[in-house]
């Protein structure tokens, strides 16, 4: 009853008033002579005060209104205004907005700084008014947020954690906790390109999923594309997520030490030559051991649990147009139970990248990055212990353009990746195992794609963005193709012959990715858009459990696994409500994927030189609706998000034996009928804040047992059709509390957070087993947390 | 300002939240429904002299087991086409006696229920069985709750023939212990003597123990057979035995399935459960999917046994004959073989191996 209250309060605070107050600096460009004109140009660069580095992405609002204009990457920007006077406000979340009163008589420019937010403000705003970027920007599906809003979100270990915000965001779910990877509009993990500064990354959390691999630390903001991916972003069917980092201090030597009960964090950061060069560092441990020694299970006492993480970057200014990036992202994850199995996982990615301004108007950023991902599993077992390992290497290179006016934004470029997937070895795991060393080579292939993209904001009512990619895609030598009986399903029964490639194609596909998205505003407050696109996907994971894990096999498209490919639409109202003070949508999509990999009954994935005989493709067939209320400034922010969606997968064999579900339709293991999730952030004053977040979703679908049986005295279940049963709801509710200034004179903080604070055993999956003697199968249920999971981090900046 | 003993009382409260752990485990109350009408047939035929027994049953509703099926015609087909059939001992069980597999050949079964017609796969006895070596211990396991209980586990090695062609193995456990019937003394003439009591049956059945030397050059191998409580079971002579199939390629990986399939604890990495296939078909029916196998083994069998002196426990005789005692107040189990077996099986007569050596 208790936590009924609680709920009711929160959500009552969600809906009270708050408020704000602003000063405006009175300019004025003077007219100089020559001939009077009704329009002028105002042009200008935003900067960091702190840093002095441009700032993009600030928003600027002409006489109340947002115009659609941000700072591009150089922080620059530029419209024409009537001449006269104006109220122009320069908003970016994390940063004091600038109010200006300008009187316009001339061409002109004004620059200006923005300092960091002063966490000393009695009120503070959760959500920049850049959210009015929802109604006007004309691309559908789109998250953006940044880390100071991240910091406001409830988190397990208490750690601000992107892929955790995002799961609270509407269209995005996952199997459950303790399964890596996103779910986004129906979407499989792998069908989200993630990216840190664009460079790809491909294993990209830690401790099973409950943590993202980004130290919110170094974290600058994430942008999520789940609607109309931009066409410079590609490689993956469903999103595009893109995590921005940010540089060192370019001025001053500067720090964060965290400590906490299952992380400690250290970030270092500042000038290598001042104002010229700057560099930041930060690394990310886990100390959550000690949690896994007070469990009642021996076994659970016995595991381990580490993981870290290590961000470095570089950055230098040549000039206030040349810049050039380094950044290094390092991460480390081993897991053992007990002395019975373990796994291990490692993620090198590091990027160069060059932005130079050319021309008032015209930019090019070039960039290449080297990934590194290795994995590993293991059982220590008495007889045959062993270890298998593999991975995936690759070489991205991209080259983009970006050439804007007034009204036009135009993006061109290409973009390459080189994979070379790791051989995988098994070998023994000690010297007392009697097991045979194996190795398969893995196949290599190389996808490259020019890209080109168009925002024009057609008229203050109708802007369009249409883009298009084409993708190459080659698999290359060498590798060796097996050869199946015609009309024979492939299997490892049907293998006639194998033929080998020592180098040059082996076999190739390409495609054309066009994406369109229109916004129409029907007034200044309100807007329809819609958008279609079309994407190909030649990398992917292969899994034989039942949600995404770290050690998933990266696979590349091959003779027999025909790269996915997928269609999307959708179509969303948006409408925000007293000065943006309120952002509401409401968005529908639907989504067609072709070529989706299922895996075949007791699929055998490791060592296996044919691995397309453990396969089978199909067709996916995705929709919903989603809806989002949020409220972006007061004492209470945060936001309420509902989504109906389905996720459904058929198999398309032609061969019946190798059919899941006799070919039908079934449900994914990511399908989630109903989420509601509800986040609020509650600002006490004094610099504390308490935050909570509610979720409910509908429990997965899980294979059951159709009937069971006893044969040489086993008791056994005999499953049924895959997913046609659901485990119970999902419900958690989490608290957090912040505050700041626990030592006098000390920049410091500290968060407690409380993560499933009702202690609710949520279901990861269900499994049948018979109960003592019985006759019967009975149905237990796993919850990976079973109990509440407090966790307090203290942290100082210096 | 909060006072610094109120932060520490609030940072003291909230780290002793955390040493809360508790289970994962819960049991739901739902039982879903399942399918009837499916056949179920399991059949093993070995190299031994002995019974070979074939079971043949149906599912049910309610997740019950099957039931048997007594009007079915069973046969073992030889690979010269020779058959030999079955005869019914009720309870859905079939049985052959005086006819034995030879290592090398090739065996198959059919079955005929009604007008439909099962058969198996020709399936060949492997020639090789590995040495095993069976010994056992009593100790104590820990429990969740803290409390140590006695139990006893058997286990031992295994030596693997050091040959070329591939080695794939199964084990069995299975347990036999003597239970004297309370025989009380009789006023007038004697009562006879009740037949010895043997029970019989597996020690941890759902533990299966497989071995295949493809990709491994192991030839020690150690095994654990399993365990059970150390309980009165332990008063008179208790044997182990350890019954070791050698089985072919196909048969393995149905067992290993099975292993999966039992052992799904739904866990994050568990491989995801699906319906295991054995050898059997219809013919006439390529649809119909046919619940278990029929096995063709090459056996070892290794025995040991204990006596209630190497037992480090104390273990309560609630069945000690007591002058004066009202026959009423024992223990039905003390009395009744059938009882005390509780579904396992029943041997009234002394087995030809029941011996101390």
């Amino acid at each position: 009853m208790k936590k009924l209250f609680l709920l009711f309060v929160l959500v009552n605070c969600f809906f009270s008033k708050g408020n704000a107050q602003n000063e405006f600096k009175e300019i004025y460009f003077e007219h100089q002579g020559g001939l009077k004109k009704e329009k002028y140009l105002l042009t200008g660069t935003v900067t960091s005060k702190e840093t002095g580095m441009p700032l993009e992405n600030v928003s600027v609002h002409i006489d109340g209104f947002f115009t659609g204009i941000n700072t591009d990457n150089f922080g620059q920007y530029v419209f024409s205004l009537d001449s006269g006077r104006h109220r122009i406000v320069f908003r970016r979340f994390g940063k004091n907005a600038d109010f200006f009163i300008v009187n316009i008589f001339r061409d002109a420019v004004l620059d200006v700084t923005l300092g960091n937010f002063d966490f000393q403000l009695e009120m503070f705003t959760v959500m920049s008014e850049e959210r009015d970027r929802n109604v006007r920007s004309p691309i559908t599906g789109v998250t953006k947020m940044n880390i100071e809003e991240l910091k406001l979100v409830p988190a397990l270990l208490g750690e601000p954690d992107v892929f955790n915000v995002l799961q609270s965001m509407p269209g995005v779910t996952s199997v459950g906790e303790g399964s890596g990877g996103l779910n986004i509009r129906g979407g499989q993990a792998d069908q989200n390109l993630i990216m840190m500064n664009e460079a790809i990354v491909l294993s990209n959390n830690h401790a099973l999923g409950f943590l993202s691999a980004f130290n919110g630390d170094v974290l600058q903001n994430f942008s999520l594309y789940k609607g109309n991916v931009p066409s410079q972003f590609g490689g993956r069917s469903a999103s595009a997520l893109n995590i921005q980092t940010r540089n060192g201090d370019f001025e001053n030597w500067g720090g964060t030490v965290s400590v906490g009960s299952a992380v400690t964090r250290l970030m270092l950061e500042g000038p290598i030559k001042t104002e010229k060069t700057s560099m930041i560092a930060a690394l990310r441990r886990s100390n959550l051991n000690w949690k896994l020694s007070t469990v009642d299970q021996l076994d659970v006492q016995d595991s381990r649990l580490n993981f870290h993480d290590i961000y470095g970057g570089i950055s230098h200014k040549f000039s206030q147009k040349n810049t050039i990036e380094f950044n290094l992202l390092n991460t480390g994850d081993r897991f053992q139970y007990s002395d019975q199995f373990g796994f291990q996982w490692n993620n090198f990615v590091s990027s160069l990248t060059s932005k130079n301004l050319v021309s008032d108007n015209f930019s090019i950023i070039g960039l290449v990055a080297l990934g590194n991902f290795s994995n590993q599993f293991f059982e220590p077992t008495i007889n045959d212990g062993f270890r298998i390992t593999n991975g995936l290497e690759y070489q991205q290179a991209k080259l983009s353009g970006l050439w804007t006016s007034e009204s036009v934004e135009l993006t061109f470029g290409a973009e390459a990746v080189n994979y070379q997937m790791k051989p995988e070895q098994r070998e023994p795991f000690n010297e007392t195992s009697g097991i045979l060393p194996g190795k398969v080579n893995k196949e290599r292939g190389f996808e490259w794609a020019p890209f080109i993209g168009l925002d024009w904001t057609v008229s203050e009512n109708f802007s369009l963005s249409v883009g298009a990619r084409y993708s190459f895609y080659q698999q290359n030598g060498p590798d060796s193709v097996f050869l199946y009986q015609e009309n024979l399903p492939v299997s490892r029964l049907n293998i006639m012959d194998r033929l080998a490639f020592e180098s040059g194609p082996i076999v190739s596909y390409s495609g054309f990715e066009p994406r369109i998205s229109f916004r129409w505003s029907l007034d200044e407050t309100q807007s329809i858009k819609a958008g279609a696109s079309l994407m190909n996907q030649y990398l992917q994971t292969i899994s034989n459990a039942t949600g995404p894990t770290p050690i998933d096999l990266w696979q590349i498209s091959t003779t027999y696994i025909l790269p996915q490919r997928s269609y999307n639409y959708s179509l969303g109202y948006f409408k925000n409500i007293n000065e943006n003070e309120w952002s509401t949508s409401l968005e529908g999509y639907y989504r067609i994927s072709e070529n989706q990999l299922e895996y075949r009954d007791f699929a055998d994935l490791f060592l296996n030189p044919h691995i397309e005989t453990e396969l089978v493709q199909g067709e996916g067939r995705a929709y919903g609706i989603e809806l989002l209320i949020q409220r972006n400034r007061g004492i209470v922010t945060g936001w309420l998000s509902y989504t109906y969606s389905r996720s459904l997968v058929r198999t398309t064999s032609p061969f019946r034996e190798i059919q899941v579900n006799r070919g039908e339709w079934f449900p994914t293991n990511f399908d989630r009928p109903h989420i509601l999730s509800l986040v609020s952030s509650i600002n006490l004053g004094k610099k504390r804040f308490f935050n909570a977040s509610f979720n409910y979703s509908t429990g997965r679908p899980v294979t059951a047992p159709s009937t069971n049986y006893i044969i040489a005295g086993i008791f056994i279940p005999d499953f049924g059709d895959r997913n046609q049963f659901r485990i119970p709801d999902y419900i958690r509710l989490d608290f957090s509390y912040l505050t700041n200034g626990i030592v006098r004179n000390w920049d410091d903080a500290i968060n407690f957070s409380i993560y499933n604070v009702m202690s609710r055993r949520n279901a990861y999956s269900v499994f049948f087993q018979r109960e003592n003697q019985s006759r019967r199968l009975r149905p237990y249920q796993l919850s990976v947390l079973g109990s509440i999971f407090p966790s307090v981090t203290y942290s100082v900046n210096f | 300002m909060r006072k610094p003993i109120q932060r520490l009382l609030l940072i003291a409260s909230l780290i002793s939240l955390m040493v809360i752990g508790k289970s994962c485990v819960d049991a739901l109350d739902f039982i879903g429904e399942t399918v009837s009408g499916q056949v179920v047939i399991y059949g093993l035929f070995t190299d031994l002299d002995s019974t070979h027994i074939v079971n043949v049953g149906i599912t049910r509703n309610f997740g019950l087991n099957q039931e048997g099926l007594d009007n079915a015609l069973v046969v073992l087909v030889e690979e010269n086409g020779q058959v030999h059939t079955f005869f019914s001992a009720g309870g859905g069980e079939y049985r052959l006696e005086n006819f034995f597999g030879t290592p090398g050949k090739s065996y198959g079964l059919r079955v005929s229920i009604g007008n439909e017609v099962y058969e198996s796969e020709m399936e060949r006895m492997p020639e090789i069985n590995a040495e095993d070596n069976v010994d056992f211990r009593f100790t104590t396991q820990l429990l969740a709750d803290r409390i140590n209980i006695p139990i006893f586990e058997a286990f031992g090695t295994s030596l693997i023939p050091n040959i070329s062609e591939p080695v794939f193995l199964r084990w069995t456990a299975e347990e036999t212990y003597f239970w004297p019937l309370l025989n009380p003394p009789s006023v007038g003439f004697p009562s006879p003597e009740p037949d010895p009591c043997f029970i019989q049956g597996m020690i941890e059945a759902n533990r299966i123990n497989l071995f295949s030397s493809v990709n491994s050059q192991t030839r020690t191998l150690e095994l654990f057979f399993g365990s059970r409580n150390v309980d009165d079971s332990f008063l008179y002579p208790f044997f182990v035995t350890v019954n070791q199939y050698s089985i072919n390629q196909r048969t393995f990986e149905y067992w290993d399935r099975i292993r999966i399939a039992i052992s799904n604890q739904g866990g994050i990495f568990d491989t995801p459960p699906a319906p295991v296939i054995g050898n059997i078909r219809n013919p006439s029916n390529p649809e119909e999917r046919v619940l278990g196998i029929f096995e063709v083994a090459k056996v070892r069998k290794t025995r040991v046994f204990t006596t209630s002196n190497e037992v480090p426990f104390f273990l309560p005789d609630r069945c000690r004959f007591v002058v004066g005692k009202p026959i009423n107040e024992y223990p039905i189990e003390c009395l009744d073989c059938e009882r005390r077996a509780q579904g396992k099986r029943t041997l009234r007569r002394r087995p030809y191996w029941w011996v101390f050596q």
